[in-house]
């Protein structure tokens, strides 16, 4: 229980920023607690809640890098996300018929350069290294593969 | 949420070495509530009724394209037919004046093509109808976007034939006006039977009378998408296979339109209309409805099985579609223009496709005789009983049929026309030379047909 508590606090701090008032958090646990304190359920049902919440505030696109594998590429693509403050949330890197393939799951909510400017940043790095990158917001994939 | 890169690397394989991408979006219209009363005064408020409506619709499918990874080809617009709202204009030459300040209007909004220069005649034509009908070889030659349609028949109605009669001399005229261009404006210009209210495709696209002020209309692509999934089956996996993974394709598509659809319109701020279902095949190579059919085993799209196969296909696409999207409308259904699928013109030209193949094609799928090219010598009488037996087969089947021919000026069988751009290129294919003359002339109507006791 105490353990959910601390994630639900931490939680909340995450969704609403530090300046979120204590005394409410403090409030708001002790109330569930005094509500709930055996019912396991619905603190995981709170916390999904939560989660749920905050993937809704997350906007994510999915950056495909294709081609020869050569060094440097992961480097080069990760420093143009950096400087445009794009949180990587997910990386897969994989071989398919002898071409390199790395998958990156990207929050673009915070960027500081939109979409299109970000795929001319990344079309330098494919020119650079011979690649191909493609940055398709996840709607797309969502979209055919999910019902 | 989780992909796997099987999905990812799918979806980025579609869009990239596939040619899939959204064929176009278009912009639909009214213009019922224009009142103004003068000449001037009407073209100027059906112009800038254009502009304010569609003033972003470039822009914006510029924004969800790049946001998305997928191309958007074609951005239009669609109107009310000007015929039943133009009360203002009573001569030929006010309706060609105006068609030229929408195409300019058109040109200025930055869109490829505004339909809507249309007339509803499958009952009967009135007097200004058929003034605005005349018109439309003159208005055809004096713009370059503007699209035209005529309704000449409908299950309801049957067939107009002094309609059919009329549009068999207007096809004839438009190609000698646009003699300089091989006769392109006709690739402009198509008669229609059961003319839907809210197709997004050109030259048909028209925002019907049961619309509201405006709405988007999708139209999907994807001829290369199924070709790779055909051809990648084992070619003795039978029709249940096939039609399961044309499906199972087809569903991604269609998602794929109804999401970009949504979005440009939820940015533009109008209601999404319907997604039409369509597979729009292009001159690209790869990029074509005949290299499916022959995919799915005909030697040669043409020979015999061809209408069987084109008949599964259209039925796979439209089951896998429906599911797929929330308002499903327009044409929906695969398209067999033969100057716009390469496959298509080659065997056109090698014989394999002849007209009457074409015309048997259209009893299964979408649309109807579409971008062909005929002698510029062929008889207007004959042109008018191609249409005429094109719309005959949309009436009694209660589907959408219509007829894009061009005569092309000065050129005989065999002879190879290039249209420019998505238009393509045909090889002349010869309509049958025996005069329908004193059957077309009897004018009329041929009455509505029985529905019932089908056979």
């Amino acid at each position: 229980m105490k353990k959910h508590m601390k994630m639900l606090n931490d939680l909340l701090k995450e969704h609403k920023g530090e300046n979120i008032d204590d005394h409410l958090i403090e409030k708001m646990l002790n109330d569930l607690g005094r509500k709930d304190t055996t019912d396991q359920d619905s603190i995981d049902a709170a916390l999904r809640s939560l989660m749920e919440q905050r993937d809704q505030e997350r906007e994510v696109a999915v950056v495909s890098v294709i081609g020869k594998d050569t060094v440097g590429i992961v480097a080069e693509v990760t420093r143009v996300l950096a400087e445009s403050n794009a949180n990587i949330e997910g990386m897969n890197q994989t071989v398919l018929h002898g071409f390199f393939a790395l998958i990156l799951t990207i929050d673009i909510s915070v960027m500081n350069i939109d979409i299109d400017a970000l795929q001319t940043r990344m079309d330098e790095v494919a020119g650079k290294k011979a690649l191909k990158i493609y940055i398709q917001h996840e709607n797309i994939f969502k979209s055919m593969n999910r019902i | 949420m989780h992909y796997e890169v099987e999905e990812i690397l799918e979806a980025i394989q579609m869009t990239s070495l596939q040619n899939l991408d959204v064929r176009t979006v278009t912009l639909g219209i009214s213009l019922l509530d224009i009142s103004a009363s003068g000449k001037q005064s009407f073209i100027n408020a059906v112009t800038d009724r254009i502009r304010y409506r569609a003033n972003d619709l470039v822009k914006v499918s510029t924004q969800v394209s790049g946001k998305n990874g997928v191309s958007i080809v074609n951005k239009r617009v669609s109107l009310t037919p000007l015929s039943l709202v133009a009360s203002p204009l009573q001569n030929e030459d006010d309706f060609v004046l105006l068609a030229k300040e929408v195409d300019k209007a058109a040109g200025d909004i930055g869109v490829d093509f505004i339909g809507g220069y249309s007339a509803l005649v499958h009952k009967a034509m009135t007097g200004r109808e058929r003034k605005f009908i005349k018109s439309i070889p003159a208005a055809l030659a004096a713009t370059s976007r503007l699209c035209s349609s005529v309704n000449v028949a409908s299950t309801r109605a049957g067939i107009n034939m002094d309609a059919v009669q009329l549009m068999g001399k207007t096809v004839c005229d438009t190609a000698q006006k646009t003699a300089d261009r091989a006769g392109a404006g006709c690739a402009r210009l198509v008669v229609f039977c059961n003319i839907p209210d809210d197709n997004p495709f050109m030259a048909g696209a028209i925002h019907g009378t049961g619309e509201g002020e405006a709405a988007l209309n999708v139209g999907i692509s994807g001829p290369g998408v199924v070709h790779h999934v055909v051809q990648n089956l084992a070619s003795d996996a039978d029709m249940g296979t096939l039609a399961e993974e044309i499906k199972k394709t087809v569903f991604k598509i269609t998602r794929m339109g109804e999401l970009m659809g949504r979005e440009v319109a939820g940015a533009l701020g109008v209601p999404f209309g319907i997604l039409d279902l369509s597979l729009a095949p292009t001159p690209a190579i790869g990029d074509s409805v005949a290299d499916i059919i022959e995919a799915m085993g005909i030697e040669r799209c043409g020979g015999h099985g061809t209408t069987a196969a084109l008949a599964m296909l259209n039925d796979a696409v439209k089951k896998g579609g429906v599911f797929a999207s929330s308002y499903v409308g327009g044409l929906s259904g695969a398209f067999i223009p033969v100057s716009e699928d390469s496959t298509m013109a080659r065997r056109a030209q090698s014989g394999d496709i002849t007209i009457d193949k074409l015309e048997a094609m259209t009893s299964v799928c979408s649309v109807g005789l579409d971008m062909i090219a005929i002698p510029g010598d062929t008889p207007a009488d004959v042109i008018s009983a191609i249409i005429a037996d094109e719309v005959s087969i949309g009436v009694c089947n209660n589907k959408t049929t219509a007829v894009r021919v061009i005569p092309v000026p000065g050129a005989v069988k065999g002879d190879n026309v290039a249209f420019g751009g998505l238009l393509g290129s045909a090889t002349v294919m010869e309509a049958h030379v025996s005069s329908p003359s004193i059957f077309i002339r009897r004018g009329g109507r041929i009455p509505a047909p029985l529905l019932s006791l089908r056979n």
